[in-house]
């Protein structure tokens, strides 16, 4: 009897509070029915150099409210990505309100109806999973709030622009350094080359694509893709002492890792082995891959780097641009890249340093 | 001896009673601290959220008072779900027969974790935590990893959709489920059953259970329970994930635990699993809304469910 | 006796939460000597040997080592003073090497630390001492139960003992092994240390024994040269006590034969057990614990699976699998540990008497309430159990109430054979006469009762046949009327073989 009492309080206490709040909220909540129109972002591509985002920092921006969400904030990409973000978003004087989608595609969606209910005036969007975000992105469609995807893709609902590197490039700059290592050892475009990906996030599969695509052209080089049981940087070790064992002194002549989990768990693992005979390529900035870079005994090559700052500051700017109601007209907007290697290694940490410097601040 | 009789005697003597005062009083806090906590679509929005941790705690509760475990109920949530998507995409097969399915598939390993524990005579520990392996290997190994797109809308309503405009579907859902909980645990013969089980499994074998059966049944129920959850959390996705579901089970089971379900068996409250999963789904929300970060937010769980544990453990001396 | 002893316990006193366990016994070791100490269930040997090796302490009395008086706080401290007790449980690390447990804990003992060279040549000289034939690096796995049990005495020996307490050291040892145990004790013995032999199996005693010390009910009757006494002066001695008047023994009406059990045998428990169990009858069963009485009566109530032999209602041959299928065929058990098997603690009175009685409380799987309560509150008045409310926890109530709601959960039913365990153990006096009415009154209507009990007054009060087994087999059915207690002694220690 007690608890019947007792529920009944709680189920009123909620009952009321949903009551108080009813007036405020529109029912266009049927997330059914706004639904189903995707625009094809590719409409318009442009390079970050051709977008120019500098009339909104002459608008007075101060009641805009931004939701972001990341994949995840565990890795130095994102770290980078979020930092600038909130440096930008402070420029720009919009107040800006983050969630972590902690590599969980059930989180993100939940970030992404807790920001709706926010009602925040546009939504920088890094999917976990595109395929997984899309009843999300339409939940922000349904509410009329703009979305900017960054690095992922969302698969359907109403995107205004998509600010990424384009992957399948990353894969091509890769395998261009991967092609070059191997005419300096074999003497010709041949050998064998291993990739280390991870399917389930879309960014490293086109880039491991890219990468194919490229050495395809090759008949003599020959390679293996395969991808760890889930991307942290154990079970990409894991993956690799097995690989390792497989492809044993001499059978591979340089290995691909689509992303820094993935070199990090190659050169980790290679370093276990004491196995020298082979040279390794990745992608992203992370201190770990940079001080390997660095080292001249380590058989790290090369790394292709994206700039997740340049993503991060576009991707504020476009939101504010949207919430100040301009038509950003499905663009997609490509960020530079980059490739360092031992030799350039050196100045690129350098450069790295000092803007990381003026962001110490945004850093957590 | 406390007299049960008064009113403050057994308010005191209510067993839920600290988890209910620091759910109002985190309530008010959230209501004063954030201005976006107290409205209708957020409060819709936690209950939604918390509606598959809920229907598969319902589940976990059951597993508890029987003194057993179920690790398994994340992996089972993912296959059924993943499997029922790939019955509407990749098969064709009508909506209500996938998640049928669907629901045969999460009750199916249920029943042969149930079937392993008791015939077996094996820890329930490590039934389920092999469950928990092979389930979610077999959803992976179908899938490619990949996850499997093209989900009718018809069966993405059931994730996205709403009732009245305003009440989410699955929120419908957990409520039915809830009813039928209730009844199930405060009325029936089985009921007692299970409680027997779990406060004394010799004592309830000499009194003529048959025991096996009543772990046999309890383990389905939470596979299916963990199916329901799953199917709804995909259609929320609309999208067939294997990954689905990753630590729902650590969830259930600490929604249970909060709401005072022991995990030695023998005890269980439903109303108490209620409490606790609608307080950790709060919590999460009011610390979102505040910003705290999500790394903080999980040593505040893990302090939290060691606290209440102390409070129900003193509460028995 | 006149003689020195080595170890005196004088007017041993030791309750229990108001229960006398030990009433001014006297009990006295000799050294070099096999000092047997017995007694039937429950007379005490146990605990005063406890007393003795510091896991227990005396409530008054004293303990005299070498004519001085001690004070024993622990087994650390005992085990200071030379005194170790063997327990039926080993102490063995099951993975661990003979050498390594041999000097388990030991790591400050008076000798010092050894070395793993040292240690090892003192466990086998040691070992060979005692010709055990083995190695001290041999895994104590490896080593049968017997060899187990005489490393456990080897390893008192190692701690400079000059007093090992045996507890039934031959129940699970083969023939062969007996003999390497009394081997080792003879040797101990002429060695001078101080045996104390707990059994009570006569061929043994008669054998090994020098002394011997007689407890009854928690005192001490008497000690004598094993030489000067003989079988029958020593069951008299056990078993000695006026047969009180207290039991109803009443006259009910006997009817057919309900029950027949022929030849059951279960691997390792019992062999050929044959009775018949008629209406109205209360069949005693008396024998010393581990006689394979539980045993038995479990597998009439399809807990456990005969491996031959066959069991009859009425009449028509049964195959009893589990217990619902016992019950159905209206055979009901009581448990005879309550708190183990017969209740579930953490629940309510009402629960624990309903959830048998499913059948007739539930409605198209639904618990009917008013059934219940109904159930429920004639069966606190018939059996007068006292508690507040039937929704108190069954773990709050008193040993008599418990006991009484385990019978609560049976009596309602339409049965036709109820097997009591224990029925009135750790009872008061005053629950335990309700019980005894009780039971009779059952029998009056018609039921078939099989009494398991280690209290011979009851079971000589009690029944109207008497069942004695001893080691898994029936020694002997009397009739009560020309059973003594000594003739169901004899039976149950299968003294006349």
């Amino acid at each position: 009897m007690k608890k019947k009492v007792v529920s009944a309080m709680l189920v009123m206490t909620m009952a009321v509070s949903l009551l108080a709040g009813c007036g405020t909220e529109a029912s266009g909540d049927d997330a059914g029915a706004a639904a189903e129109e995707t625009k094809e972002v590719e409409e318009v591509a442009i390079t970050g150099e051709e977008f120019d985002p500098s009339e909104v920092y002459d608008l007075d921006n101060s009641d805009i409210k931004i939701g972001l969400t990341l994949m995840t904030y565990d890795m130095q990409f994102f770290q980078d990505m979020l930092a600038q973000a909130k440096a930008t978003a402070d420029e720009l004087g919009v107040e800006l309100v983050d969630y972590d989608g902690g590599s969980d595609t059930t989180k993100q969606a939940n970030a992404v109806d807790d920001l709706v209910s926010q009602n925040v005036d546009a939504l920088f969007l890094n999917p976990v999973d595109g395929d997984a975000i899309g009843g999300a992105t339409q939940e922000a469609n349904g509410a009329e709030i703009p979305v900017i995807t960054v690095d992922v893709k969302s698969s359907t609902g109403r995107v205004e622009c998509h600010v990424s590197s384009d992957n399948k490039m990353i894969g091509e700059e890769a395998a261009k350094a991967a092609v070059e290592l191997l005419k300096e050892k074999n003497g010709s475009e041949s050998g064998f080359i291993y990739i280390l990906g991870y399917d389930s996030i879309s960014s490293i599969r086109d880039r491991a694509e890219g990468f194919i695509e490229y050495i395809e052209q090759f008949p003599d080089i020959e390679y293996v893709h395969e991808d760890p049981d889930t991307l942290t940087a154990e079970k990409a070790l894991e993956k690799m002492e097995a690989v390792l064992q497989t492809y044993s002194e001499g059978n591979v002549d340089v290995i691909f890792g689509a992303n820094e989990t993935d070199a990090i768990g190659v050169l980790s693992a290679a370093d276990a082995a004491g196995r020298k005979d082979f040279k390794v390529i990745g992608v992203d900035d992370t201190p770990t891959l940079n001080e390997a870079l660095a080292d001249a005994d380590s058989i790290y090559y090369a790394s292709v780097v994206q700039q997740p700052m340049e993503m991060g500051k576009y991707g504020i700017e476009l939101c504010t641009m949207a919430a100040q109601g301009v038509d950003l007209g499905a663009t997609y907007i490509s960020t530079p890249l980059l490739t360092i290697t031992k030799d350039t290694i050196a100045d690129y940490e350098k450069e790295m340093a000092e803007k990381r410097e003026a962001l110490a601040d945004y850093y957590d | 001896m406390k007299n049960n009789k008064t009113l403050i005697g057994k308010i005191k003597g209510f067993p839920q009673l600290s988890i209910c005062v620091g759910y109002i009083v985190m309530f008010v806090l959230l209501t004063v601290m954030s201005k976006d906590f107290l409205t209708a679509k957020n409060l819709l929005n936690v209950l939604r959220q918390t509606s598959s941790t809920m229907i598969v705690a319902v589940g976990m509760t059951l597993v508890l008072i029987t003194g057993g475990i179920d690790l398994s109920v994340g992996s089972v949530a993912a296959l059924s779900a993943t499997m029922s998507v790939a019955f509407m995409v990749n098969y064709q097969l009508p909506v209500g027969v996938s998640l049928l399915l669907g629901l045969l598939i999460g009750a199916a390993c249920g029943f042969i974790n149930g079937l392993v524990i008791s015939k077996l005579q094996l820890p329930a520990f490590i039934v389920t935590l092999a469950m928990m392996s092979s389930a979610r290997g077999l959803a992976l190994v179908y899938t490619n990893g990949k996850t499997i797109v093209g989900v009718p809308d018809s069966a993405i309503k059931f994730g996205q959709g709403y009732v009245l405009s305003v009440i989410p579907i699955p929120v419908i859902v957990m409520v039915v489920i809830l009813i039928i909980a209730g009844i199930f645990i405060t009325k029936t013969v089985f009921s007692r059953y299970i409680y027997a089980v779990g406060g004394n499994e010799e004592c309830a074998k000499l009194s003529g259970i048959n025991v096996n059966k009543v772990k046999i049944v309890v383990y389905s129920l939470s596979g299916l329970s963990a199916a329901i959850a799953g199917i709804i959390l995909t259609m929320r996705l609309a999208s067939g994930q294997p990954t689905l579901g990753e630590g729902l089970e650590m969830d259930a089971i600490a929604a249970c635990v909060l709401g005072g379900t022991s995990l030695s068996g023998g005890k269980g409250f439903l109303f108490g699993t209620i409490i606790g999963s609608i307080f950790l789904t709060t919590l999460s929300n009011g610390l979102n809304l505040m910003g705290v970060s999500s790394y903080m937010q999980q040593v505040l769980k893990g302090l939290i469910i060691i606290a209440a544990v102390c409070m129900y453990e003193r509460k028995k001396k | 006796m006149g003689e020195k002893y080595y170890v005196e316990m004088k007017n041993v006193t030791k309750s229990f939460g108001g229960v006398h366990a030990l009433k001014n016994v006297n009990f006295r070791i000799a050294a070099g000597k096999v000092n047997v100490l017995i007694g039937e269930n429950g007379a005490g040997k146990s605990t005063l040997m406890k007393i003795l090796a510091g896991a227990y302490r005396e409530d008054s009395g004293q303990i005299l080592i070498d004519g001085k008086e001690v004070q024993i706080s622990s087994s650390q401290d005992a085990l200071e003073k030379g005194i170790v007790m063997v327990y039926q449980e080993l102490n063995l690390v099951p993975g661990m090497t003979v050498m390594d447990n041999m000097y388990l804990g030991v790591e400050r003992s008076r000798k010092g630390f050894l070395s793993k060279k040292e240690a090892r040549l003192a466990t086998q000289e040691l070992l060979d001492m005692y010709n055990m034939g083995i190695c001290a690096e041999n895994l104590i796995e490896e080593l049968n139960v017997g060899k187990q049990q005489m490393i456990e005495i080897i390893k008192a020996v190692s701690k400079d003992a000059k007093v090992i307490i045996m507890d039934e050291p031959t129940s699970s040892l083969s023939q062969k092994e007996c003999e390497e145990l009394f081997d080792m004790i003879n040797t101990l013995t002429q060695d001078g240390v101080a045996i104390v032999y707990i059994s009570h199996r006569m061929e043994e005693i008669f054998r090994i024994g020098d002394y011997i010390t007689v407890m009854r009910d928690g005192e001490y009757i008497g000690d004598w040269k094993v030489k000067d006494i003989d079988q029958n002066f020593l069951v008299q001695q056990m078993v000695g006590r006026e047969i009180s008047q207290m039991f109803p023994k009443e006259i009910v009406p006997i009817g057919d034969t309900i029950l027949k059990v022929d030849n059951i045998t279960k691997e390792g428990l019992f062999k050929n057990v044959s009775f018949e169990l008629r209406r109205g009858e209360i069949l005693g069963m008396a024998g010393l614990i581990g006689a394979g009485r539980t045993e038995v009566a479990l597998s009439i109530f399809g807990r456990y699976k005969l491996d031959s032999g066959d069991i009859y209602l009425d009449g028509t041959k049964v195959l009893i699998e589990n217990p619902q299928r016992a019950i159905a065929q209206r055979i009901a058990y009581v448990p005879e540990d309550r708190k183990g098997k017969g209740l579930d603690l953490n629940s309510r009175i009402r629960d624990n008497i309903s959830i048998s009685n499913m059948d007739r409380i539930g409605q198209g799987g639904i618990v009917n309430t008013d059934r219940e309560n109904k159930l429920v509150e004639e069966m606190i008045e018939i059996l007068r159990i006292k508690t507040p409310s039937p929704m108190q926890l069954a773990g709050n109530l008193s040993g008599g109430n418990q006991q009484k709601v385990v019978l609560a959960k049976w009596i309602s039913r339409d049965i036709d054979v109820l097997i009591l365990d224990e029925p009135t153990r750790g009872v008061d006096v005053g629950a335990k006469e309700e019980i005894h009415k009780l039971i009779v009154e059952l029998a009056r209507k018609g039921i078939g009762i099989i009494m398991i009990s280690s209290e011979l007054p009851e079971v000589l009060g009690m029944s109207d046949r008497i069942l004695v087994m001893h080691e898994g087999r029936v020694t002997g059915i009397l009739e009560a009327k020309e059973a003594t207690q000594e003739a169901v002694m004899e039976r149950a220690t299968a003294v006349n073989k």
